[in-house]
């Protein structure tokens, strides 16, 4: 008979995680996989550079969990960050501005006729991945984590590290610019 | 071809929108009612947010999420935990603090609205800090010197802050120590180009203190006296410390035309001063000769007393004269020739005139041959005197009469000592008186 495991808030689990209880951190990862798939996705744009950055991610937030300290945010923003400089490292390796432009070029005309209609498919996924993988580091960030995960300006601020005026100036300017990136790729 | 120009005005109605859009789930048509006039700038855009909100159903596969798990199990087993170099409680209680500290500072500079905060912190500890070193260094400087005003401002701020009379008396009698500590100071260093000056500002500031404490209605008697023997103690070293260093002044530098006429009047000064401070603390006035002697003026001279040597002899019944130094000649005080035009010598000749050191010398006492005859002979008495008192005669009385005479043996022949050790003598039994 499996032994069931109760586990409480997510407060209760990363205290148990800091203190090396594996369960509950794998509990947290069960609950927090999501997020970190769907933000490092439409980040790198590939599904297998993805994964591995992903369970990366996780490994250097079980490594780092000691120091880790809650100051009254979600667990899952400390990740972002993780995530986040995974990612820029990542780039820097890869150089892959280049390459998603080309692609981008080629995936617009189909973005042009599916962007209004069906963008939850895989493709399409994959096809606004790459169009957001045009924008520049922090758009990209605030595109994903404000209207894709829909954190808060206070969340976002405290990943980004930046104020939440800037924030929302921030959030216009990247909406604009993939808005207008998609219409170069119509006209 | 949809180009949407951004503006002041159109930001804030676009975060609105977006904030309907994603926090109240308001559709992108009753957004698009409240703004009419931006609708065809607005419109792509909210579409789009629209669109990406619903990435946000993107999940992990499945397959993925439990191959992922093992893989990260196995992970977390393999891979050690970076300990966390925070074990004490107070260790993490005070990195916790300094990190907040730290994120502060480094948020403010990315604000410029704050910076001119710290601009200013840091203009008014440069300048804390500036005066402070400004101040210390005046403290020890002279007249002459670039911040002795600095030192006077803030003799002056010290006493014009003082709260009370006593404590302005008594600032005011540190000050004029420190007078003359600047004179002392600049004969030291031979600085004789600001010495009349340091004089005249240590006649000017005694002048103020004894006016200070002569004003009977700013300061209590009591308070007067105390601060008045403290003031007589500094002038009498004062006093002394001048005439001093007029004796060892010409041998050390040159000295200005009016250095010597400016001292005078400071010592007259300082002496009048003294006793003016005697009367205000009570004591009495001091007795010219016990006061420091001034090696100026000609020495005191006294009435001699009368000499025991002329005298001829001590009387035995009266106890000898003590002896009382003779006093020089006083008509033979030389007085030096202080005429000259040369400023920098101070005597042109050393007095020749002294009397020789013969006829000071104090004679030694004259003793004469005493009169009294002293007894030579002590006749001893040959014969028991017969003026003795009689003794008494009840003690005869009650002398046994029936005794027997004493018989006195005859030395010259010893008596018959029985031959046999072993038998008793005759004991005189029948003249033994019977009972």
């Amino acid at each position: 008979m499996q032994a069931i495991v109760v586990h409480s808030g997510e407060p209760e689990l990363v205290q148990q995680a800091i203190q090396g209880d594996s369960s509950a951190f794998g509990e947290l990862y069960q609950r927090t996989l999501d997020a970190i798939y769907r933000y490092v996705y439409y980040r790198v744009g590939d599904v297998h550079d993805a994964e591995d950055l992903i369970e990366q991610t996780y490994l250097k937030a079980w490594q780092a969990l000691p120091g880790y300290k809650a100051v009254g945010h979600p667990f899952v923003c400390w990740l972002y960050r993780i995530a986040q400089n995974l990612i820029m490292d990542y780039h820097r390796r890869k150089k892959t501005d280049a390459a998603v432009a080309n692609d981008l070029k080629i995936d617009c005309e189909r973005l042009q006729s599916n962007l209004l209609k069906e963008v939850i498919e895989a493709e399409e996924a994959g096809m606004l991945a790459q169009a957001i993988g045009h924008l520049t580091e922090e758009q990209q960030q605030i595109i994903l984590l404000r209207f894709v995960e829909r954190l808060s300006y206070t969340e976002i601020s405290r990943i980004l590290d930046k104020s939440e005026g800037a924030c929302r100036m921030l959030q216009n300017r990247a909406l604009m610019a993939l808005n207008q990136i998609l219409s170069d790729g119509q006209g | 071809m949809i180009m949407v120009t951004s503006s002041s005005v159109f930001d804030p109605i676009l975060d609105r929108c977006i904030a309907s859009l994603l926090e109240q789930g308001k559709p992108v048509e009753a957004c698009l009612l409240d703004f009419p006039e931006h609708k065809d700038a607005l419109e792509p855009l909210l579409r789009l947010a629209f669109a990406l909100q619903t990435a946000g159903s993107l999940q992990a596969p499945a397959d993925f999420r439990m191959s992922s798990a093992s893989r990260m199990n196995n992970l977390i087993a393999g891979v050690p935990r970076r300990e966390s170099p925070i074990q004490n409680r107070w260790q993490r209680l005070v990195r916790s603090r300094w990190a907040m500290l730290g994120r502060a500072i480094q948020r403010v500079p990315a604000n410029p609205r704050f910076s001119w905060v710290y601009v200013t912190i840091l203009l008014v500890l440069m300048l804390s800090l500036t005066s402070w070193g400004i101040v210390n260094a005046a403290d020890q400087s002279l007249p002459g010197d670039a911040l002795y005003p600095v030192k006077l401002r803030v003799e002056g701020v010290q006493l014009f802050i003082s709260t009370t009379p006593v404590e302005n008396s008594r600032l005011q009698i540190k000050f004029t120590q420190e007078r003359f500590i600047e004179v002392v100071s600049l004969a030291e260093q031979q600085r004789a180009a600001n010495f009349s000056n340091a004089i005249q500002g240590y006649t000017h500031q005694l002048t103020a203190t004894m006016a200070t404490l002569a004003d009977e209605q700013y300061l209590p008697q009591v308070d007067r006296a105390d601060l008045s023997r403290v003031l007589l103690d500094d002038l009498t070293d004062n006093e002394f410390r001048l005439n001093a260093l007029l004796l060892s002044i010409p041998e050390k530098y040159p000295l200005p035309a009016d250095f010597r006429t400016a001292v005078e009047e400071a010592l007259a000064l300082i002496q009048s001063s003294c006793e003016q401070a005697r009367i205000w603390s009570g004591l009495p006035p001091a007795n010219p000769q016990s006061s420091s002697p001034s090696i100026l003026s000609p020495l005191n001279t006294a009435q001699a007393t009368t000499h025991p040597a002329q005298t001829k002899s001590p009387s035995p019944t009266s106890t000898p004269v003590p002896l009382t130094p003779v006093p020089l000649q006083a008509a033979r005080t030389p007085s030096p020739k202080s005429e000259t035009s040369d400023p920098n010598v101070m005597f042109t000749d050393w007095p020749s005139e002294w009397p020789p050191l013969e006829e000071t010398l104090i004679p030694a006492p004259q003793w004469t041959e005493v009169n009294m005859p002293w007894p030579t002979q002590i006749a001893l008495p040959t014969a028991w005197p017969t003026d003795l008192m009689p003794l008494p005669t009840i003690i005869q009385e009650y002398w046994p009469t029936d005794l027997p005479p004493v018989e006195i043996p005859d030395e010259s022949t010893p008596p018959a000592w029985p031959p046999d050790p072993d038998e008793p003598p005759d004991w005189p039994s029948e003249d033994w008186p019977s009972e």
